[in-house]
């Protein structure tokens, strides 16, 4: 298991177990994603938790996450919820040197 | 389901690569096999959901007056299904606050259309049609408005029916999003005949009409 694959499956489990959280979508396109597993399991026999996308563009970190919430819970809270468990994961490893973040948290379902 | 209906205006990729269609018969195979492309797309969820409800809510006419019109009512529910693969797209971003800079949080319009849906199914003797969000929905503080197509169950009274269904979608909007919502507009287009609300049948109510 590379480092991105480990980031990617501790913000996974971050988000999770974030209260109001029903899934956790990939963040890339399901046609892409879904051919993209596939490649894994034909050529590696393994499939990658690629759910958090964490991608560094021109120096800043970039997290994307797309998740679905459930009808109990306000869902613009719990995007804020999301927001803070992922930034309070990632500050302490940001602040030397520090380095740029940016969170994008996406609710693609309500309920 | 649907084989012989024409769904018009979905292309392949409209729902991640999937149409009503094949939702459809996804849903009539009980989802068996599991298609993980399927499962995985928040919008084929919505779709699936809301054709869960509309499958439970439609029994009623299925069982009265599409016997009687089927050609009508076949329609009238394709159009229901079209709409709902339309609303299921994800859209456009509507932002939600943070204060801080770093953050970049969204609702998706399929996530808010859904959750219109839903909460329009909950109000009973009604078909919700078509839900549309109207105004700037990337725009925080613009004023948006909800359009709503619905029909009602024969012996539901309009204004009270179209009363319920405003309350129980801004309940939701209101709880889940900070749209600033400045109306609701809810337009009845039928009224469907339906022996299941109470037990007056068809012909009961018409000889009542002509005897009144």
């Amino acid at each position: 298991m590379d480092d991105r694959t480990a980031v990617t499956l501790a913000l996974t489990e971050t988000v999770r177990n974030v209260p109001g959280v029903t899934e956790v979508y990939s963040s890339a396109p399901v046609v892409v994603a879904t051919v993209s597993k596939v490649t894994q399991l034909v050529t590696r026999g393994v499939v990658a938790p690629d759910l958090v996308a964490v991608s560094e563009v021109d120096g800043e970190l970039v997290v994307a996450v797309t998740i679905g919430v459930s009808e109990g819970v306000p869902a613009t809270q719990v995007c804020r919820d999301v927001y803070d468990a992922i930034a309070e994961q990632f500050a302490p490893a940001l602040t030397d040197p520090p380095q740029p973040l940016s969170i994008a948290v996406k609710v693609a379902r309500i309920g | 389901m649907t084989d012989d209906i024409e769904l018009e205006g979905f292309e392949p990729a409209d729902l991640d690569g999937h149409t009503i269609d094949e939702l459809s018969d996804y849903l009539a195979a009980g989802r068996q096999p599991v298609d993980p492309s399927i499962e995985s797309s928040p919008g084929c969820q919505i779709a699936l959901a809301a054709m869960l409800r509309l499958r439970t809510l439609s029994l009623a006419l299925l069982e009265s007056d599409v016997a009687e019109q089927p050609a009508t009512d076949e329609s009238f529910i394709a159009g229901i299904l079209n709409s709902i693969g339309f609303e299921a797209q994800a859209g456009r971003s509507i932002p939600v606050q943070h204060p801080s800079a770093q953050a970049s949080l969204t609702l998706t319009e399929g996530a808010v259309r859904g959750l219109i849906r839903a909460a329009g199914d909950t109000v009973s003797g009604v078909l919700i049609g078509r839900c549309t969000l109207q105004g700037e929905v990337g725009v925080p503080g613009e004023p948006i408005s909800v359009l709503v197509d619905a029909s009602v169950f024969w012996g539901e009274s309009i204004p009270l029916a179209a009363a319920r269904i405003r309350e129980a979608i801004y309940a939701e909007l209101l709880k889940h999003t900070e749209l600033n919502i400045v109306t609701i507009d809810v337009t009845v287009h039928d009224v469907h005949l339906s022996r299941s609300l109470g037990e007056t049948s068809v012909e009961e109510i018409e000889g009542e009409a002509r005897d009144g």
